[in-house]
């Protein structure tokens, strides 16, 4: 609350009772949280309510976010604390669009935001892309860090060869949980099982194969130099991949120019005979990255079931900058894999044939946050610009829709004058559908339980997979 | 917590006071016209601006030690009292000095003590002490204390304390300044919340910046010339007085496709 001149008693005296508006956030990751952040901050009056499908909150801080990545991870303490405040509430284990409309929850409160993510992925609609082997980079990452959905995922790791489409942050992360020395990933909060299965893995070679240039990767030098400086992995690019672009970046602007000048560094460097960490097999593990392929197949095994390989087109990139498309060449080559992993972006769904979707750039229509053609209705996060950036864009992104939320509330836009009962006409509705929605202080329970399981083995919480568990943890 | 100590000295400051002044002054209404009633008066006058000073002085330290932010309004005020009341007996010099410095120092101590009344006991202490925060405070005459001036998103001037030693980051959490989104990943050089743009004088003497510092700086919206992340920047005495500014929408660099289009 900014601080004015007048001492508090005397402004609560002189303001005048307004009606206090109740919002709604359904999703509680990063926009969730930081929408309802900015509307408590900036209106001393609002309730704000958060609804999550999962009975644990922080979306993909705690389901998205590399478990070897813990200071990422501090936005929590922000989050719990607004969670916290006696303004704001926290219901989970509510499917909204299921459990309760959102029709319902418009009725029930002033305005109500949609920060529900982007909980599917884009496919890559070529030939043997359901074969066994075939993961979403989505799926995988959820595997490894918990999330309830894809903890039966039991990827085979059995190959030497993992093959990763797409040069975002994700492959990245992915390529350096699947090399990541195990007493390095052993102290973080990755699943017990992923470990297990990381523990028995063969992979030993990873290629990030992506349609364009080095000049168009979209990772960003913090991940890249982390993957050059992995304890027991070595970096192979190839100069010819290179040549010609020290000149090119000259003149780009810095962190493009930094992260070309690593990728080419690395790639003229003489590779260090990289010592085998201890415990580990003798031949160290490698990573590639490969430009200009652009997938047509995944190739099957003799008996028709699993991956064996992909074939990919060869592309020549036309235009420059971000902007550069990857034409076919018509050449091709294939590649040798056992296990291949499409990152090729994640990609929000519709919630309720209420609210608007564009389902060809997977966003709910929307401007500066308010939902087309549907007042009082609002997104942010995600599903409102599309899958990409990081904590920082979507706080941002959050701020920006949480403005249009205040504006309209202190314009007179929204209709105030009914008086909107908030989770109090919400609850009925709910118990009406068998539905017990989870409490911040019950997510803390669970919150102590995970870190005391963790305390054991050393790792900062042991997180538990099974939704039925955590509502047993808390006597539901 | 710090404030009852004040608050009671405060309360305490206003009851002798007021026993001082009104047993001053119904000496000085008692006393006979004369020669023995001006020296008393005279007497009692001085005994009172003393007294004022000397107890205004004494809260000011007093709250100072304890760190409260009250104590600069109270330090200026016992020293505009300094300057002011000779001033005032210069220009009124063909008035009964004497009798000038009673009515002088009763208004002046006076209106002090309604300031300090009104101030300490309308409203909570802390919201006091936030009131007296937020506003522009004053330079600190201690000789440990750093004043940094940031430049808001909005063009507000928020001036906030450090040690040396502090970083940016400790500034702006310790002082709860009014920043949006400021230090997500709390120092941890995990995101580019913190960034800032320094005056170019100050930014040539900073600690040269580590490549991890600068990857993450890289990916800051509205980068310039003299930017750096304020978890990394920790104060010097050199720094006293300078101005930050809060760069405009902080937003991430990887969510842009094309980085070239970025400057």
């Amino acid at each position: 609350m900014a601080a004015g001149r007048a001492p508090l008693g005397l402004r609560r005296w002189l303001s005048s009772p307004a009606p206090a508006p109740r919002v709604c956030v359904v999703g509680s990751g990063p926009a969730g949280f930081y929408t309802a952040q900015h509307i408590l901050k900036h209106h001393g009056g609002a309730q704000v309510d958060i609804y999550e499908k999962l009975p644990v909150p922080f979306g993909l801080v705690r389901f998205g976010v590399a478990p070897d990545h813990p200071e990422v991870k501090n936005v929590i303490n922000t989050f719990t604390q607004t969670a916290r405040s006696e303004r704001c509430a926290y219901y989970g284990n509510v499917t909204v669009g299921r459990d309760v409309t959102v029709p319902e929850l418009r009725q029930a409160y002033h305005a109500v935001v949609l920060s529900y993510g982007a909980e599917d992925n884009r496919v890559l609609g070529i030939p043997g892309e359901n074969l066994s082997g075939v993961y979403s980079a989505r799926a995988f990452v959820g595997w490894y860090n918990g999330l309830p959905e894809n903890r039966d995922l039991k990827p085979d790791l059995n190959c030497e060869t993992a093959l990763i489409l797409g040069h975002g942050n994700v492959a990245l992360d992915i390529a350096r949980i699947l090399l990541s020395p195990l007493q390095l990933l052993r102290k973080t909060d990755i699943t017990d099982s992923s470990l297990a299965a990381l523990a028995c893995s063969k992979v030993k070679r990873v290629w990030l194969v992506g349609r364009r240039g080095p000049l168009q990767v979209a990772f960003t030098i913090k991940e890249l130099r982390e993957m050059i400086n992995l304890p027991g992995a070595r970096a192979v690019l190839n100069p010819a991949d290179f040549t010609g672009l020290e000149n090119a970046v000259k003149d780009a602007p810095r962190p493009r120019k930094r992260l070309t000048e690593l990728m080419i560094k690395t790639a003229l460097e003489k590779p260090v005979e990289v010592q085998a960490t201890a415990g580990e097999a003798a031949a160290p593990r490698e990573w590639r990255l490969k430009f200009q392929r652009s997938p047509q197949e995944v190739l099957p095994t003799p008996d028709g079931r699993r991956a064996r390989g992909v074939r990919m087109a060869v592309t020549r990139l036309e235009g420059s900058g971000d902007s550069a498309r990857a034409i076919p060449t018509g050449d091709v080559e294939e590649l040798e894999c056992g296990l291949v992993l499409s990152s090729i972006g994640y990609r929000s769904l519709p919630l309720d044939p209420a609210v608007p979707f564009d389902a060809q750039r997977g966003i709910i229509p929307n401007s500066s946050g308010r939902v087309e053609g549907v007042p009082g209705l609002y997104c942010s996060g995600w599903v409102k610009r599309g899958p990409t950036g990081v904590i920082i864009t979507t706080m941002n992104d959050s701020f920006d829709t949480a403005q249009s939320v205040l504006e309209d509330l202190q314009g007179g836009v929204l209709d105030m004058s009914p008086s909107r009962e908030g989770f109090g006409a919400v609850e009925s509705i709910l118990h009406s559908r068998g539905v017990r929605p989870v409490s911040f202080s019950d997510w803390e329970k669970i919150d102590a339980a995970e870190v005391a399981r963790g305390k054991a083995a050393g790792k900062p919480r042991e997180k538990i997979v099974d939704p039925a568990e955590m509502l047993r943890l808390i006597g539901h | 917590m710090a404030a009852p100590g004040p608050a009671r000295l405060l309360r305490a400051a206003a009851a002798s006071s007021r026993r001082w002044l009104f047993s001053s002054t119904s000496a000085a209404a008692g006393m006979r016209p004369g020669r023995g009633s001006a020296v008393a008066a005279g007497r009692a006058a001085r005994l009172f601006s003393l007294s004022a000073r000397a107890v205004l002085s004494l809260a000011g330290l007093v709250l100072k030690v304890q760190h409260i932010t009250i104590a600069n309004p109270i330090l200026k005020i016992s020293s505009a009292f300094d300057t002011i009341l000779p001033l005032l007996k210069n220009t009124c010099a063909s008035f009964s000095k004497e009798r000038l410095d009673v009515a002088l120092g009763a208004t002046v101590w006076f209106v002090l003590l309604d300031l300090m009344i009104s101030e300490v006991f309308s409203s909570r202490i802390d919201a006091v002490i936030q009131v007296c925060r937020t506003p522009p405070l004053l330079t600190s005459i201690s000789e440990d204390k750093i004043t940094v001036h940031f430049i808001n998103r909005d063009g507000d001037k928020l001036t906030a304390q450090g040690k040396p030693g502090d970083s940016l980051l400790d500034v702006v959490v310790d002082n709860n300044l009014d920043i949006d989104g400021f230090g997500a990943c709390e120092g941890t050089l995990a995101c580019s919340t913190c960034h800032l743009i320094f005056e170019g004088h100050i930014f040539e003497k900073l600690d040269a910046i580590t490549d991890e510092e600068m990857d993450m700086l890289d990916l800051a919206y509205g980068l310039t010339e003299t930017s750096r992340l304020g978890c990394q920047i920790c104060l010097k005495k050199s720094m006293n007085d300078m101005t930050v500014r809060v760069p405009e929408a902080v937003a991430d660099a990887r969510q842009s496709v094309d980085m070239s289009k970025n400057s």
